[in-house]
């Protein structure tokens, strides 16, 4: 095993494409799990204060351990008494919420000042880099949940189909052909047409089409190990169905399924900017890489940051994700890693 | 008697889709009980009671959930799908005139990946773990990365519109002066503007195709016949380019059948952001007017022309390859 771990890993550091990948995945779970602290309005840290306004040591660890007192908090405006020098205080990188308006910043280009926005604002005086932040974390919450609900659909159903095979399969295999034929996009913009979207329906609906490739292979899989000496074996010490599914057969089908996750996140990560893009994701001030880009269809001729920026973004986590998975499908078979 | 099997299974399937579809359109809340009438009240006064009536009816609440199915069943078997809420033209109209955009831009589509990606998976697989070929693959993974809206958005910025150069139109399927035109005017027109769309929707596919191609090829210059072919003393490329590669093809036809769904369903973003009036931007369109018939019309052509389109690719693919049987065809 651990031979295998250290021929894995060579493998893996000689590969430059899956390292740069892997980091990449790394950077954006990262920024996806701390957009909250890394972009806000309220400072991380308040160190001399002569305002005469009271405000806690730490506004932002405040507002997150009492989330229902961040209205009053977001209420001051840190950045101006910082700018006026009545506070000194650390803040953020990104130091703007995603939600903050400011009409006085309509279409600001990025800006390194202090304060300034640094990967510009929208038509709104939203700064773009606060959004792209925050959209991460949607985006890579609707990827992972999707997907995994996806899996759980697909695997059940493929692992039926292909362990009970007979009547089960044929029935099975009908249903699936059935949700083959619907187109993907058409079938999602219906649903999200006749009912409320939310981060929620579009995890949900993400996750119940896309289930189909995942039972395929699932069923191919199950079909060609069902009749393995192992399954036997287990079952003449008297295992269960579902411990014969759970325990001996999915643990053996796993490097398939691993390969796939992979893909299909980036599969779902880039459906969900678009359906952000087409105005059918995740709803209004909710801040998403593809509703970024719709916002720049307005004006294409002036912003090219909100072009540009979003789309880098969208680009680099769909890429990284595919090259994960072509790493993870060559480095999981041992016919093509004796190739390599 | 392969053929006339594998049509009635298109039975169960039928059903299924209709089924689905239909508990589709009932995802929409009763639009009565949403608006928070009381029909109780309403019951007293005679007009609003009628409308009540009316507006159930509309909806299609008015009647039990068995009974609407099997209306649904009569309209699709009558081929009447009822009036778009919009402009209350039929639905099918709608529809038929619709989807010969959508049929025109994902057949060349299709064609130019074909044409594409052949090549390049036959490059691949003579040049097998070359640098070139390693090259090839890296860049084809990265063009399919490329999120295909965002693309399309950079190149009407850049190559439309006239802000860095204006070489092509903004969008549309013609120009306003087509009519106009000579027969091969309109069609260099209509080219001119399917340019844009058509590199947006090509792009992403050759990553899977080509590499499909290759590895198909490679095992075909494994196998038996291939070794007979050479030991018979046939040149090289005839052994590759008359032994091999015609056998590796024969799984292209299968691939065509999950290029389908998308061809039918057309490809919504792009029609949205090039403005052509196909299946696509109709279901765009239907979304935003809260069209419910035509979306739910939609979403059932797409469907069943899918289905008739994987059973015409399954009839093709037996008779190029006699070997496939009703039985084998079913434990894919």
């Amino acid at each position: 095993m651990r031979n295998f771990v250290r021929k894995v890993f060579k493998l893996y550091s000689n590969d430059k494409a899956a390292f740069s990948a892997i980091v990449i995945v790394l950077l954006f779970a990262f920024i996806a799990a701390a957009a909250p602290i890394l972009a806000s309005k309220l400072p991380w840290l308040v160190i001399s204060n002569n305002s005469g306004i009271e405000m806690p040591t730490s506004p932002l660890l405040h507002a997150i351990i009492h989330p229902r007192k961040r209205i009053i908090l977001e209420r001051t405006d840190y950045r101006k008494l910082a700018s006026e020098e009545k506070i000194s205080a650390i803040f953020p990188p990104v130091p703007f919420s995603p939600y903050e308006t400011n009409l006085d910043n309509f279409l600001d280009a990025p800006s390194f000042s202090r304060f300034g926005h640094p990967l510009g604002s929208d038509s709104l005086g939203r700064d773009v880099a606060a959004r792209l932040m925050h959209g991460a974390t949607n985006s890579m919450l609707v990827g992972l949940i999707a997907v995994g609900l996806a899996f759980i659909i697909g695997v059940l159903i493929g692992a039926m189909a292909g362990y009970f095979g007979g009547w089960t399969d044929l029935a099975l295999s009908r249903f699936i052909e059935i949700v083959i034929c619907f187109p993907t996009l058409i079938l999602i913009m219906a649903v999200l047409a006749l009912i409320k979207p939310s981060l929620v329906t579009i995890m949900v609906v993400i996750g119940l089409t896309g289930w189909t490739g995942i039972a395929r292979v699932m069923r191919g899989e199950f079909l060609k190990r069902r009749g393995g000496d192992f399954v036997l074996a287990a079952r003449l010490t008297g295992a269960s169905h579902v411990r014969l599914i759970l325990k001996h057969i999915l643990p053996n089908s796993l490097a398939p399924l691993i390969v796939m996750a992979a893909f299909d996140i980036a599969g779902a990560v880039l459906l969900e900017s678009s359906l952000s893009f087409l105005g059918i994701g995740v709803p209004a001030p909710e801040p998403s890489w593809g509703d970024i880009l719709k916002n720049s269809q307005e004006y294409p001729d002036i912003a090219w940051w909100l072009v540009v920026f979003p789309g880098t973004c969208i680009f680099l986590v769909v890429v990284a994700f595919n090259f994960l998975g072509d790493w993870l499908r060559k480095a999981l078979n041992p016919r093509e890693r004796a190739a390599s | 008697m392969y053929f006339l099997k594998r049509s009635l299974w298109m039975i169960p399937t039928l059903i299924g889709i209709v089924t689905i579809t239909f508990f589709l359109t009932r995802l929409r809340p009763d639009p009565v009980a949403q608006k928070g009438l009381n029909p109780d009240a309403m019951q007293e006064n005679s007009a609003a009671a009628q409308h009540l009536e009316q507006l159930k009816e509309y909806y299609g609440y008015d009647k039990p959930l068995i009974v609407q199915y099997g209306k649904m069943w009569k309209n699709i078997l009558t081929l009447d799908f009822s009036n778009s809420r919009i402009d209350h033209r039929p639905v099918l109209e709608k529809l038929i005139e619709a989807l010969p955009y959508t049929l025109t831009l994902n057949i060349i589509t299709v064609i130019i990946v074909y044409l594409i990606s052949i090549p390049l998976g036959v490059y691949s697989a003579l040049h097998d773990g070359s640098k070139t070929d390693s090259m090839i693959t890296f860049l084809l993974y990265l063009l399919y990365s490329l999120p295909s809206f965002w693309i399309a958005l950079l190149l009407l910025k850049y190559f439309a519109g006239g802000d860095f150069l204006n070489f092509f139109p903004l969008g549309g399927w013609q120009s306003d002066y087509a009519d106009d035109l000579n027969f091969f005017q309109k069609i260099g027109d209509i080219a001119w503007h399917l340019f844009l769309p058509i590199v947006v929707s090509v792009y992403g596919s050759f990553a899977f195709l080509s590499r499909f191609i290759k590895s198909s090829l490679l095992e075909a210059l494994r196998s038996e016949y291939i070794r007979t072919a050479k030991a018979k003393g046939l040149s090289q490329r005839r052994v590759i380019y008359v032994h091999a590669l015609r056998n590796s093809l024969i799984p292209l036809i299968t691939l065509m059948a999950g290029l389908l769904p998308g061809l039918f369903g057309g490809s919504v973003i792009l029609e949205q952001i090039f403005s052509i009036p196909g299946m696509g931007k109709l279901a765009y369109d239907s979304i935003y007017a809260n069209d419910d018939p035509v979306i739910i019309a939609i979403v059932l052509f797409s469907a069943i022309l899918t289905m008739l389109g994987i059973l015409l690719t399954d009839f093709v693919y037996t008779l190029v390859d006699p070997r496939i049987s009703f039985s084998e065809s079913e434990s894919k």
